[in-house]
């Protein structure tokens, strides 16, 4: 009985060892990683200290060249953009940033695609690594879940999945980034586009609406300028318009600009500025970063915080 | 309440020690109690079907047992209707509905009878099959019919291996519940061991896999024959480990609790041929099939041209039994063939072994088959996992055509690629050892802690998490 007893205590113990030991290890090699997005949230996180900052998905990550803008406007910045990531992971991010630096601007994209995305949240997993740091993380990575708490008490855990991407970039380096930017080649195939020809009204979830107003509310009660900005799609999908209009409707009564180039002259159905449907190539991202930085610069200039396009 | 799920892990803890300390005549009670618990954590509503067919078996089972000459027979095709009635209903009846309209508009006809909006119950195929038997065993004579209401219950319902099995024989469980299981510390170590394997094979192998076989057959028209070609070899491997892995944990928790369920898998890609593999592949069902359905319709003591048609027969109802798609009934007949297209070429077969000599290599005679058996295998697996019968078709046709390059997400192909070779090796091991136990048995205790440590580690830093379904719950 003693012996196994001891031998019980033996096997917790060495897991016990082992979880912290490699848990420390995983948390030295992330915090040193080179990977794109590991090393953006650090920076996003920790030391962003920019005038304009940028937030959204990848139609943010690749459409918003910081250095016209910079150019443009006279004013720093820096993108902050992140594929594959809603508007709770744009929250957070702005939370976190807002905890030390107080910019002139911040643009959050507005993606149609990803605000109705049903696995958004299962994206906001790369926030793991960070679940102590906030409350608001916890929350957003459990839910109301205690069962999904007690997963944390591991020191493994928090690298869960991450753990090639991270010894993968010590190997080498995918592409050099731009203040944040990620420049996209070549052109989109007109004839590769497929609308989706869906009658009903796509709702916006709740939880979108949710982060959306939170963004608002903490960016209005810190003093800080919010621009919400929809970037050019080649081509929308039926469902586009009306769920663009219920962001427009949230934006006006909060009295946020709304800057909507989802139907832009310059940039609709016009291939040779896209990489795929919902993403502009490098010559796009120029083109259209150029665009906005003299819409903010004239608004900037004028005081006009209502404009449209 | 999914096995990979904390919610499950807190049920355990809280169910087996209560088992352990409750005295033997309660215990039933409170197996009975956690099943219906457990599978009333997906659709509570559900629980009447099973309900339903639970007491129509009852008492078919007694009165099957009571009753001499015609009657018997007709009992147990009471019993068998309302088995087979309420799978019809639940699993078949849309299938069969949509497929008359489709047919009656071919011939300018409108079908006006509704489809039902139902849900199919989790794991319908798996109870009702366990169901079957009991009938058809007490019908045989080979099984005494359990006059005990909560006992028979919980045959059907016993949470372990409720919802996907390993489908259960009468003779195997029935009497266990009975038996008085004392807490037994190297029995229940080793079903925590198996438990923790299965969930390693689960979270580690076959979801990661997923991601990339979700990605390219999700959107097969999109992807290279290439892409298409390492999804499928990546889909053999994932229902696999989702399957298997399943049944480990099954099998594992009823061995804490100090109940033994039968072995569903024995390292079926290492078979030789499709015959093999069907005996290590889902071995519940396969005996399943063998003895109720195969054996009944004559098995092999019939004509030849009528064995064939047998195993034809059998193979297109397994398919039918995976589910109401054409895609299933197809795999299932791709299988059927196999079999007898082996057993039509088997003295060509050897004739030309022995021509090239191969036969004087058994090793790498070996190796050949497994590895054909394997492609064989996957290339059915297509037709299991393909989204509709015109993506499977469009799928095999972009695959031998290869062309086009590899859709490469590297992260999910390094975790898919090194959870495959992880396993190949265990098995690999148990398979020249010729063990059935479990994959880290060694006589040196630390070693083997220090491996079960190692499996830990590598869920938690590389499982996926995101409370997937096991891929059979849908049947």
């Amino acid at each position: 009985m003693k012996k196994r007893f001891f031998r019980i205590v033996i096997f917790i113990s060495i897991i016990v060892t082992a979880d912290v030991v490699i848990g420390e290890i995983c948390k030295e090699l992330y915090l040193n990683s080179n990977n794109l997005a590991i090393a953006k949230i650090r920076y996003t996180f920790d030391s962003s200290n920019q005038d304009i900052l940028i937030y959204g998905s990848s139609r943010a990550e690749h459409h918003y060249v910081p250095d016209i803008l910079t150019q443009q406007t006279g004013m720093s910045c820096y993108n902050c953009g992140i594929g594959g990531q809603g508007l709770a992971f744009s929250f957070i991010q702005i939370e976190e940033m807002l905890k030390r630096q107080k910019p002139k601007l911040i643009i959050l994209d507005i993606s149609p695609n990803i605000l109705t995305d049903s696995k958004s949240d299962e994206k906001l997993n790369v926030l793991k690594p960070y679940f102590y740091r906030d409350t608001i993380i916890q929350h957003a990575l459990t839910g109301v879940s205690e069962f999904e708490k007690l997963k944390y008490f591991s020191t493994v855990y928090p690298y869960n999945g991450s753990i090639i991407s991270i010894l993968t970039s010590f190997i080498y380096f995918k592409k050099d980034m731009y203040k944040g930017y990620l420049p996209l080649d070549g052109k989109l195939i007109p004839s590769s586009v497929k609308i989706l020809n869906v009658v009903t009204q796509l709702k916006v979830p709740d939880r979108q609406i949710y982060y959306l107003n939170r963004i608002i509310k903490i960016c209005k009660s810190t003093n800080v300028e919010l621009k919400l900005v929809v970037s050019p799609i080649y081509l929308k999908n039926n469902t586009d318009d009306y769920i663009l209009e219920q962001i427009r409707r949230i934006a006006a009564s909060n009295k946020v600009d709304f800057i909507d180039f989802s139907t832009d002259a310059k940039f609709f159905k016009d291939a040779p500025f896209f990489k795929d449907n919902l993403h502009l190539n490098s010559e796009g991202a120029t083109e259209f970063s150029n665009k906005l930085a003299a819409e903010i610069g004239q608004v900037i200039s004028s005081g006009n915080t209502m404009a449209r396009l | 309440m999914l096995f990979n799920s904390i919610h499950f892990f807190i049920f355990f803890i809280v169910v087996t020690p209560l088992y352990f300390l409750l005295p033997h005549k309660f215990r039933w009670m409170l197996l009975l109690g956690a099943s219906c618990y457990f599978y009333m954590a997906f659709v509570p509503i559900y629980i009447l079907i099973l309900g339903f067919t639970i007491v129509i078996d009852y008492f078919a089972g007694i009165l099957l047992e009571n009753t001499e000459g015609k009657k018997r027979k007709y009992w147990l095709i009471a019993s068998l209707v309302a088995n087979i009635g309420v799978l019809a209903i639940f699993k078949y009846y849309n299938f069969l509905n949509t497929n008359l309209s489709e047919l009656l508009n071919s011939f300018g006809y409108q079908n006006t009878i509704p489809n039902l909006s139902i849900l199919l119950p989790i794991g319908l195929s798996f109870h009702t099959f366990q169901a079957m038997s009991y009938t058809i065993e007490v019908y045989r004579g080979n099984q005494k019919a359990e006059r005990h209401f909560g006992i028979y219950s919980l045959y059907v319902m016993f949470y372990p291996q409720l919802v996907a099995g390993p489908i259960e024989r009468p003779q195997n469980l029935i009497h266990q519940f009975h038996e008085k299981h004392y807490f037994d510390y190297e029995r229940v170590l080793e079903g925590l061991k198996l438990m923790l394997w299965g969930l390693f094979m689960k979270l580690v192998i076959a979801d990661r896999l997923s991601l990339y076989v979700n990605a390219v057959y999700n959107n097969a028209g999109q992807h290279s024959g290439k892409s298409l070609a390492l999804a499928t070899v990546f889909f053999a491997f994932q229902i696999y480990c989702d399957f298997a892995g399943y049944s480990n944990i099954a099998i594992g928790a009823a061995r804490v609790m100090g109940f033994k369920l039968m072995t569903n898998f024995n390292r079926p890609y290492f078979s030789r041929s499709i015959n093999e593999f069907w005996k290590r592949w889902h071995i519940s069902l396969s005996t399943w099939f063998k003895d109720y359905l195969y054996i009944t319709l004559g098995g092999n003591r019939v004509s030849i041209p009528r064995w064939y048609l047998n195993l034809f027969i059998v193979f297109v109802i397994s398919g039918l039994w995976h589910g109401a798609n054409w895609t299933f009934i197809i795999w299932g007949a791709v299988n059927g063939f196999y079999l007898v297209f082996a057993i039509v070429t088997e003295k060509p077969r050897k004739r030309f072994n022995q021509l090239i000599g191969l036969d004087r290599l058994p090793k790498l005679h070996n190796a050949i088959q497994i590895l054909i058996t394997f492609l064989l295998a996957s290339f059915a697996w297509i037709f299991f996992r393909a989204n509709n019968t015109q993506d499977a078709f469009m799928i095999v046709n972009k695959i031998l055509l290869m062309g086009g390059s590899v859709y490469i997400d590297l992260d999910t192909i390094l975790y898919s690629i090194a959870g495959i070779a992880f396993l190949v090796m265990i098995e690999f091991r148990r398979e020249h050892d010729n063990h059935m136990g479990l994959p880290f048995k060694t006589n040196h205790w630390f070693k083997e802690q220090l491996a079960y440590t190692s499996l830990i580690i590598l869920i938690l830093m590389t499982g996926v998490f995101d409370g997937s379904q096991f891929i059979y719950f849908q049947f």
